[in-house]
């Protein structure tokens, strides 16, 4: 993602409603992929997920008209607002271990397309976010915001209050990391 | 945050994994394929492209029967302001889309019901095509009661709202049918209408076969003398005997195209913002 251009963001801060709309749709996938990364699927969906992204970009809305005060990028105040969302979310799971939506969704039979590839995927999806558990709070921060969203190196430092050479390094660090992790994790899984 | 675990061990790294790291990592982010030899990356593409399949957009998959019971537990989260309630609302809501492929409710949700605020929200352009439509909808039925002055401002409304929606085919039907209401409203508000409220929008081309009155005056006047060539004139531009009337000029009323008709051009600005 290449962050919406400034008048872009701009419009939407002063309310224009066209503006707001494609400013939304613009980042919705994004955050949506954000909270997917973080939170998984539940009961092999990403309901949940997908539901703290809404709960984000609905955030995201009502913040909007305070954006210009904090003074940094626009994805660092999207990004922002997601990690505390999904925080939430991770505490609300633990509390009520989230088994509310599963029952649900459970009873129906899963319609979608391409059951195997897809399993396959979301096996990979499972195990690759064990094994981002190993890593440290900021270094799966920078993957998920890196891979997952696809934010620049830059974009990146300015949500995590680092310098983009930073992200840098740490990112190699991370994926050094990960490299040693995942052939336990991945021995089977076709590249 | 802390770093937890600072494995490998903090030595510098090398610049050229640095450079060739990052790379990977904007291809990726991308969404792009993976090097063929690199398990890890194959592995960050795999689960990139997981995080971004199936129910991307949640509440288009149209494509199943709805499931009433599940969209009336809804809750009506246009009176939830606080977070809470949003979450739930849009938690029942999204569930509801995606467990019983209530699609359909939602991308055809209008202003009333409970799932309208998602398909604002989840599908801006949808929404757009189906204020659109209602708008239309709304004319119609104004202008067939005879209502002419909401008639006018639905239709102005519509206009307005069309040039909202980007797919230039979905734009050209909803114009279509815009135009259809729009004659409608001409014929029907020719008669009695006062001249400020039917500015009689001619649409070129798409005549309702005036020939058969040979004289414009009396015929559609309802005995009028009408010294105003706007409403009878607008509704017929084919120059027939005039003479029978002391009217300016046939031709004027015709092409200029009314205040009430909004900038029908496709540049929506919106378009460029992106």
């Amino acid at each position: 993602m290449t962050g919406p251009d400034a008048e872009l963001v701009e419009r939407a801060v002063r309310g224009d409603p066209d503006a707001t709309a494609d400013l939304l749709e613009l980042i919705r996938p994004g955050v949506v992929r954000y909270c997917r990364a973080h939170l998984g699927r539940v009961g092999g969906r990403y309901t949940t997920a997908d539901d703290v992204g809404q709960e984000v970009c609905i955030a995201v809305l009502h913040a909007l008209p305070r954006f210009r005060d904090e003074g940094r990028p626009f994805s660092a105040f999207v990004y922002g607002i997601a990690a505390r969302k999904v925080a939430d979310a991770q505490r609300a799971a633990v509390r009520h271990s989230a088994v509310v939506l599963t029952g649900t969704v459970l009873d129906r039979p899963d319609g979608a397309p391409g059951p195997e590839q897809q399993a396959l995927a979301a096996d990979v999806a499972r195990r690759l976010s064990h094994v981002l558990r190993n890593l440290s709070d900021v270094h799966r921060e920078i993957v998920v915001l890196r891979v997952a969203v696809g934010l620049s190196a830059e974009e990146v430092g300015g949500a995590l209050g680092m310098s983009a050479g930073a992200v840098r390094v740490a990112q190699s660090r991370a994926l050094a990391h990960l490299r040693t992790l995942a052939p336990s994790a991945f021995k089977e899984v076709p590249a | 945050m802390t770093d937890r675990t600072p494995s490998p061990p903090e030595q510098p790294v090398d610049p050229d994994v640095l450079w060739t790291d990052d790379l990977l990592l904007d291809a990726l982010g991308r969404g792009g394929q993976a090097p063929a030899d690199d398990a890890i990356a194959a592995v960050l593409a795999a689960w990139r492209a997981d995080l971004a399949d199936p129910a991307d957009p949640p509440a288009v998959a149209a494509d199943e029967p709805a499931d009433p019971p599940a969209v009336a537990e809804v809750v009506p989260i246009t009176r939830a302001r606080r977070r809470r309630r949003v979450r739930l609302g849009v938690a029942a809501a999204v569930l509801a889309v995606i467990a019983g492929g209530t699609g359909i409710a939602a991308a055809q949700a209008t202003h009333g019901s409970p799932l309208w605020p998602i398909t604002q929200l989840v599908n801006p352009q949808r929404a757009a095509v189906l204020d659109a439509e209602s708008a239309i909808e709304a004319a119609r039925q104004a202008v067939t009661e005879g209502r002419g002055a909401d008639a006018q401002r639905l239709v102005d409304r519509a206009a307005t709202l069309i040039s909202r929606v980007r797919d230039a085919s979905v734009a050209a039907r909803l114009r279509t049918e815009l135009d259809a209401v729009r004659q409608l409203l001409a014929t029907a508000t020719t008669p009695a209408g006062p001249p400020g409220a039917t500015p009689g929008a001619p649409v070129p081309g798409a005549v309702p076969t005036p020939g058969s009155t040979a004289v414009p005056g009396a015929g559609q006047g309802g005995g009028q003398p009408v010294p105003t060539p706007g409403p009878t004139g607008a509704g017929h531009p084919p120059p027939l005997p005039v003479p029978s009337l002391p009217v300016p000029s046939l031709p004027l009323p015709s092409l200029p195209v009314p205040t009430s008709l909004p900038p029908l051009p496709l540049p929506t600005p919106t378009l460029l913002g992106r």
